[in-house]
């Protein structure tokens, strides 16, 4: 008996388990019957009138209850028939279609023959996910060569770029994206612009950005991107975690001390003399200040940097008690006596 | 050229392609125009967005943009800034493009920089790319000098969608001085449809040596994904080379890592990525862990949890993350993050660091959307902060007409 409670106690689990992970929908919702009355003999544009005259305006050519009324004379209930079948997702596969792409059913019926099947194959399965044909579908017709070099994307598509616009079939945007995207941006920035518009770049990566966009989408958390969750508080461990870095968008060196000065907070705040370094930090044999330097430079200038730079000079310029900062090997092509910052120490 | 002058310079032209922007849907009879505004208040720093767009579809050949951020800050100089405001002109047939105003410049290898002036693309011989542009370096709170400029541009050369290779310069002068000089290359490979790669690298011309190289190489089909990455960065030369410490010689760091995404049921979705880093003598790394439980099919609700643990120099930490956001009906969602941070050596800050946030959101009709929220936490600087989060959306171009 126990072993038998166990088992059914086991099933149930699996069952639920099936359930939450999306293997067996919960949905009570199921495809549309479209194969069952194509089997039956009746052409699509019986139920979807008009669609043969359908341009890229207008209305959806979806049928109503009246409609199913009209053959199915005694309905097994009164409730609405799209309420069931046929999933509100394929209803907003279609209303989506209409808003974003430039297509005329009028003109690719007849060439087919009214043929739906050939783009809407789909249609003919039991276990339908999807009626929109996917891309690649368009172009076992439509070549499109032209328009793909030139990134000509509008002949189809119509407002392609908006924020968090991700492609379905062409492209994969995936993973680690928000890191990945830079290297795949630097040789193709060109196909990026096809989809995403100026200000989505300019969104993060503008000099003067008050706030990162995604923090408008505070109520979708599953949003990723930089700068997440509690990152304000974890900001200066990451920082060190990944040395210059943060330089490629907050590259004036000034960044840091203006915002910890206009928070009052840490060791750029007014009226906060403390020095945040340990002890040691600077002695008659160096100390551990030049090495740190090395390997953060930008946290070094995060607070010394413009007028600060006098600090470090005070020691190190030619022939002072700091003796050379330069790393071994180093060079330039700055005029040392000319260009900033090298006269800084060179000219006295 | 005065400082004052080049100010009141960026102004009358920020102004004048404000005008522009806004006049120029309207002037042409425009259909679609897209206006987007976005009002968000912190009880730090309320701030407002508002994200601007027009195009023609008689003239596609023209169409505008604009960003702005308004804000309200402690200083009585800092209260907006336009991040992007351009007109583009397009050649549909050829694919060439010339787009003036302030834009995000990011060409090939090269740093991305924000300029006030003018970029062009050509198209030619079927694959070639010239790319250039010209203008003024943004400054923060228009902090302009004279003799501010930019210039630089890219060559490029693809095959087909398979393979991609270009080269990029940059100059940048401030005060007439040169700032900084950069040539990079860039490469992108698809020679399979499961399989793509891109590496690109940038020179430093000032203080010869490599300033910054990424590597990628991945592969995925319906289900997976894998990426192999490499990173190597000079920290010193990330700076403009009119800063001192840019000429001190650093010690570049390295990382070499890896990404996995599985759907490994319908709803499930995870993730783990990995890297090890190399400067100087320190070795460390860093990795993380993401599981995404989908509460439906389509995946408007979802549950996630994620770890992640950070051994690199003085950064020393372990994280995790809760994550839920559920649709109670079509028009109201509420969401929760919770996230808590252990650091291996508190060095006097305290020994856990939470963060947690609420929110509930809310849509009126198809063009309205609210959502309010309320973020607490505790960490190294304030022992305890709680901010009431608010936002307010509205988006022209879903107004039914």
């Amino acid at each position: 008996m126990t072993r038998w409670l166990a088992l059914l106690l086991l099933c149930s689990l699996l069952a639920a388990c099936a359930g939450i992970l999306g293997i067996k929908p919960r949905d009570t919702q199921h495809p549309f019957e479209h194969r069952k009355h194509s089997l039956a003999g009746i052409a699509c544009v019986e139920c979807h009138a008009g669609m043969q005259h359908a341009s890229e305006s207008g209305p959806l050519h979806l049928p109503t209850t009246a409609k199913c009324v009209s053959c199915h004379a005694k309905p097994h209930d009164t409730h609405a028939c799209e309420g069931c079948h046929g999933s509100t997702h394929t209803r907003q596969e279609v209303s989506l279609a209409r808003e974003h792409l430039r297509f005329a059913h009028e003109k690719h019926l007849p060439p087919l023959g009214g043929q739906c099947v050939q783009c809407h194959g789909a249609a003919g399965k039991v276990d339908q996910v999807s009626l929109r044909p996917k891309m690649a579908e368009c172009f076992t017709c439509h070549e499109h060569k032209d328009q793909w070099k030139a990134r000509d994307c509008d002949g189809c598509h119509i407002d392609l770029p908006r924020d968090l616009a991700t492609p379905s079939t062409h492209l994969v945007h995936e993973g680690d994206w928000v890191r990945e995207h830079g290297v795949r941006a630097a040789s193709s920035r060109d196909l990026c612009a096809t989809c995403h518009a100026e200000a989505q770049c300019a969104g993060c990566h503008g000099l003067t950005v008050a706030a990162l966009p995604w923090k408008l989408a505070f109520d979708r958390p599953s949003l990723t991107g930089l700068h997440r969750a509690g990152f304000k508080q974890r900001h200066a461990d990451e920082a060190r975690a990944t040395p210059g870095l943060c330089t490629t968008c907050h590259g004036d060196g000034k960044f840091c001390a203006d915002c910890h000065a206009s928070k009052h907070v840490g060791a750029g705040a007014p009226g906060a003399f403390a020095s945040p370094h340990p002890q040691g930090w600077v002695r008659a044999r160096g100390g551990e200040h030049g090495r740190e330097a090395r390997l953060d430079p930008a946290s070094c200038a995060s607070c010394h940097g413009g007028r600060g730079e006098a600090l470090c000079v005070g020691c190190h310029s030619v022939g002072g008690p700091g003796g050379n900062p330069h790393g071994r090997g180093f060079a330039s092509s700055l005029d040392k006596l000319r260009n900033d910052p090298c006269r800084q120490c060179h000219v006295r | 050229m005065s400082r004052h002058s080049t100010f009141n310079r960026s102004k009358i032209a920020a102004a004048v392609a404000f005008v522009v922007a806004l006049g120029l849907p309207w002037i042409a009879g425009a259909e679609p125009l897209r206006l987007r505004g976005d009002a968000y208040a912190e009880t730090q720093s309320p701030v407002g967005l508002v994200v601007l767009h027009g195009e023609d579809r008689l003239h596609p050949g023209v169409d505008a943009e604009t960003v702005t951020w308004l804000g309200v800050t402690d200083s009585p100089n800092a209260t907006g800034d336009v991040l992007t405001l351009s007109v583009r002109f397009r050649d549909a047939g050829t694919g060439s493009e010339l787009r003036a105003g302030r834009m995000l410049v990011s060409m090939g290898a090269v740093r991305p920089l924000q300029i006030d002036g003018a970029r062009g693309l050509v198209r030619m011989f079927g694959g070639t790319t010239v790319e250039t542009f010209g203008g003024f370096p943004v400054a923060r709170r228009f902090d302009y000098a004279t003799f501010d400029w930019a210039t630089g541009g890219r060559i490029g050369q693809a095959v087909g969608d398979v393979f991609a290779v270009g080269a990029s310069y940059l100059q940048r002068r401030s005060d007439g001085r040169p700032a900084d000089e950069e040539a990079g290359a860039d490469l992108m490979l698809t020679p399979r449809p499961w399989l793509s790669a891109a590496g690109r690298a940038a020179f430093d011309l000032t203080s010869y040596g490599l300033t910054d190289v990424l590597a990628s190489i991945g592969v995925h089909d319906a289900t997976r994904r894998a990426e192999l990455f490499t990173t190597h960065r000079s920290p010193g030369r990330m700076l403009p080379s009119t800063s001192l410490f840019s000429v001190l010689g650093d010690f570049a760091s390295t990382n070499i890592g890896g990404t996995t995404r599985w759907r490994a049921f319908p709803r499930l979705e995870l993730v783990a990525t990995g890297s090890a880093q190399v400067q100087a003598s320190d070795v460390g790394g860093q990795g993380l862990g993401r599981a995404t439980l989908s509460l439906d099919d389509e995946w408007n609700g979802t549950v996630g949890v994620e770890g992640r643990r950070v051994e690199v120099g003085n950064a020393r930490w372990t994280g995790a993350r809760f994550i839920a956001g559920v649709p109670v009906s079509p028009r109201v969602r509420v969401s929760t993050e919770l996230e808590l941070v252990v650091p291996d050596h508190p060095r006097g800050r305290p020994a856990l660091w939470p963060w947690a946030l609420g929110a509930v959101s809310y849509r009126l009709g198809k063009a309205w959307d609210l959502a309010a929220g309320v973020e607490a936490s505790s960490g190294p600087e304030q022992k305890a902060t709680l901010a009431g989060l608010t936002r307010l959306s509205f988006a022209f171009d879903r107004l039914e007409r």
